[in-house]
């Protein structure tokens, strides 16, 4: 049965997924992560994501590698990694309108639970930047809470406790939430973009930080999950937009104690965002046995046959961007130790209003 | 233990310590042919060590990355990475001395990965900081003057390479070779990966049947499979032409090749050019890209993290001063027609 989805994000641009399912949904907040831009109708889709079987046109294009199929604004390629596999083609990358399709097999639970979680992570996600990028709007890879209007920014590799802190600082210090995975920025405007957010509700409301503990908490996760969820009124408020007063990187380590460096170096806060984005862009946020790089690999050898494309440009742009972000703010580089506990939520709270 | 020293044209020396029993055999199976060109007895002052076999990684004071994959500190490296159905642990060490050491504890099937996934890459940066780039791609020889055609995989690199060396050309390398400054350019003639579209005659007569046997075998079961296990089989250089691998010669053309439906030689930018060079290599360089950019993640100054800025600039070095320079849109299946024009641009 086909199902069609039309997202909204922000009026900055309009996005459609199509798949076919014949199982019913579950765990449809998983299943399709951008569920909270969800709308009942949209004028002109500058993505098409369409998931399921279909087959390429792969006539006249540039062979590299024996795999990739290339041609001007056209990729296509059939790959496998760990326990997936799967074909995907992109068609007008240097027009408005992008279209993906996307048909993959994974072996296991995945296949059954949430199969069309894959298109959106491996290369969904990457598309929806670029064409943001079009519009002068970057995703960056942070979580976001806002306070008085102003928003602090908190960026950072996955395992960083970024959710816990922001987790920590909605439920005790009354921030409100913008996203703790993804936000959209322009200039120094900050705009939420929460993904799987019935999720992330269900944690604010139910556990002490972002890991659930034990079985009982994971059962009661997935028994949540499947119940309906209104996006729009929920225990959780999400503030649309705010401006930037502060940034903060975090960064695991070994050590036992929080440290915070005061207002860090320019450079080094900007090649930190830049390496976040860059390795995020390869993670598929899977569970371990699916993690597998894709994206990096697909533009590589897109660009070996075109060198300057507007994949490439856009990331220039993006470059350009971080410069005018950073630029006079207060940027902190915080150490966070490899235990979070309240004590540490509670220490950078008290950094955070003495210093904004 | 075993161990085994290698020299690449007095440019980098480095050795590899075998401690396993079981990785002894593959590693003879595997990777004798690989550097079997530059193998020598003893060497002094390695620039890089490799260790082979269980170790204890020493984490302490780390930052950790990526849900605990990476461990990363001052000159210092570790991590726990796998492919498909092969994982290793990497532990690199003393980046900022000689000899750099590396630990490596591959599994049953990671084996199989190690080699070109982290030797032959520390080698290509560890080369690039000296100032001697690697080439992806074929280079031949003639009259002190070299021809290279950069190139990925599979794109008929080892057909056109043949074809040269029946004319009387000499072999710098048919999967690399090293860039030096002055436009010189170094041999690496590393075992050819043969798979069965890459079969050529040449290689074909000097195989045995038994060799044959397990080509097939290995095509098998790629098939079976679904081309998710694809295993290539090595062959030695020093066997298959042992008078025509040349030493080191003079750059005069670079033709990157391409593959599409029509035989076709164009006009290549500089600008363009050193940025498929780059490309080229890139996509090479997984799983250590991925190493590269969580190290400059935390540390963007340091020599590591400035490979791949380094390697672009001393690729702008060489083009600067070579005048010939096409891009050749080769056809999937190349004939003898498509060879003898090759021969006319050479000419």
């Amino acid at each position: 049965m086909l199902k069609t989805h039309y997202y909204n994000i922000h009026d900055i641009i309009e996005m459609k997924i199509q798949r076919n399912r014949i199982l019913p949904d579950l765990f449809r907040d998983i299943n399709l992560r951008f569920s909270y831009f969800e709308t009942k109708k949209i004028e002109k889709p500058s993505l098409i994501i369409n998931i399921g079987r279909f087959l390429p046109e792969n006539n006249g294009s540039f062979l590299v590698d024996h795999q990739y199929h290339i041609d001007k604004g056209y990729f296509y390629c059939k790959d496998n990694d760990k326990t997936a596999r799967w074909k995907l083609e992109i068609c007008g990358i240097e027009e408005e309108t992008t279209i993906l399709n996307f048909n993959s097999f994974i072996l296991g639970l995945h296949q059954i639970v949430y199969p069309d979680i894959f298109a959106q992570n491996l290369i969904g996600r990457f598309l929806l930047q670029y064409k943001l990028a079009q519009k002068g709007f970057f995703m960056i890879h942070a979580g976001s809470v806002v306070k008085d209007d102003q928003a602090i920014v908190f960026a950072g590799r996955g395992g960083a406790n970024k959710t816990s802190l922001l987790m920590d600082l909605i439920k005790n210090h009354n921030f409100t939430f913008q996203g703790d995975d993804w936000i959209i920025f322009n200039k120094d405007n900050i705009y939420s973009f929460p993904t799987h957010f019935h999720e992330f509700n269900f944690k604010m409301n139910n556990l002490a930080d972002e890991k659930p503990r034990g079985n009982i908490d994971r059962l009661r996760l997935f028994y949540h999950l499947n119940k309906k969820f209104d996006y729009r009124n929920c225990t959780v408020n999400v503030q649309k937009h705010a401006k930037i007063k502060m940034l903060n990187i975090l960064i695991k380590t070994n050590n036992a104690k929080l440290k915070i460096n005061k207002d860090a170096d320019p450079s080094a806060i900007k090649n930190f965002l830049y390496y976040n984005n860059k390795i995020e862009e390869n993670e598929t946020s899977m569970s371990m046995s699916l993690k597998t790089k894709g994206i990096s690999k697909y533009l590589q050898a897109y660009s070996f046959i075109y060198p300057d494309n507007s994949l490439r440009r856009s990331d220039k742009k993006f470059n350009e961007a971080i410069d005018t972000l950073i630029e006079n703010r207060n940027c902190n580089i915080i150490e966070v130790p490899s235990r979070y506990s309240q004590g540490t939520g509670n220490e950078i709270f008290s950094f955070i209003t003495d210093n904004i | 233990m075993v161990c085994f020293a290698y020299n690449i044209h007095d440019i980098i020396k480095f050795e590899i310590l075998i401690k396993d029993r079981f990785f002894l055999r593959s590693y003879f199976y595997r990777f004798q042919h690989e550097f079997e060109y530059f193998k020598t007895n003893h060497v002094d002052n390695p620039d890089f060590t490799v260790e082979v076999g269980p170790f204890k990684p020493d984490t302490r004071g780390c930052y950790s990355l990526e849900e605990d994959q990476f461990f990363i500190k001052e000159n210092y490296l570790y991590t726990r990475d796998s492919y498909k159905i092969a994982r290793w642990e990497v532990e690199i060490s003393d980046l900022d001395k000689a000899p750099v050491k590396v630990k490596v504890n591959p599994n049953f099937s990671g084996h199989l990965f190690f080699g070109p996934y982290i030797i032959d890459f520390l080698l290509r940066v560890k080369m690039n900081q000296k100032g001697y780039p690697f080439i992806h791609g074929s280079g031949v020889v003639k009259d002190g003057k070299a021809f290279i055609f950069p190139a990925r995989s599979s794109s008929g690199k080892t057909i056109t390479t043949m074809h040269f060396l029946d004319n009387g050309f000499n072999l710098l390398g048919d999967n690399f070779v090293i860039i030096a400054n002055k436009n010189k350019v170094y041999s690496f003639p590393s075992s050819m990966n043969v798979f069965n579209y890459n079969l050529a005659p040449k290689i074909k007569n000097t195989l045995s049947q038994q060799a044959l046997l397990i080509l097939k075998l290995k095509h098998l079961l790629y098939k079976a499979t679904c081309g998710y296990i694809k295993i290539f089989t090595p062959v030695s250089v020093k066997k298959l032409f042992p008078e025509q691998i040349c030493n080191s010669a003079t750059v005069e053309t670079i033709c990157l090749l391409q593959v599409s439906n029509k035989y076709k030689v164009d006009q290549i930018s500089k600008a363009d050019l050193v940025e498929s060079l780059l490309l080229n290599n890139q996509m090479d360089a997984y799983p250590f890209i991925n190493y590269i950019t969580e190290f400059a993640y935390v540390y963007p100054d340091h020599w590591l993290s400035c490979h791949w800025h380094n390697l672009r600039s001393n690729y702008q070095k060489l083009v600067e001063n070579i005048d010939k320079h096409f891009k050749v849109t080769l056809p999937r299946k190349i004939s003898s027609a498509v060879l003898a024009e090759l021969d006319k641009i050479i000419n």
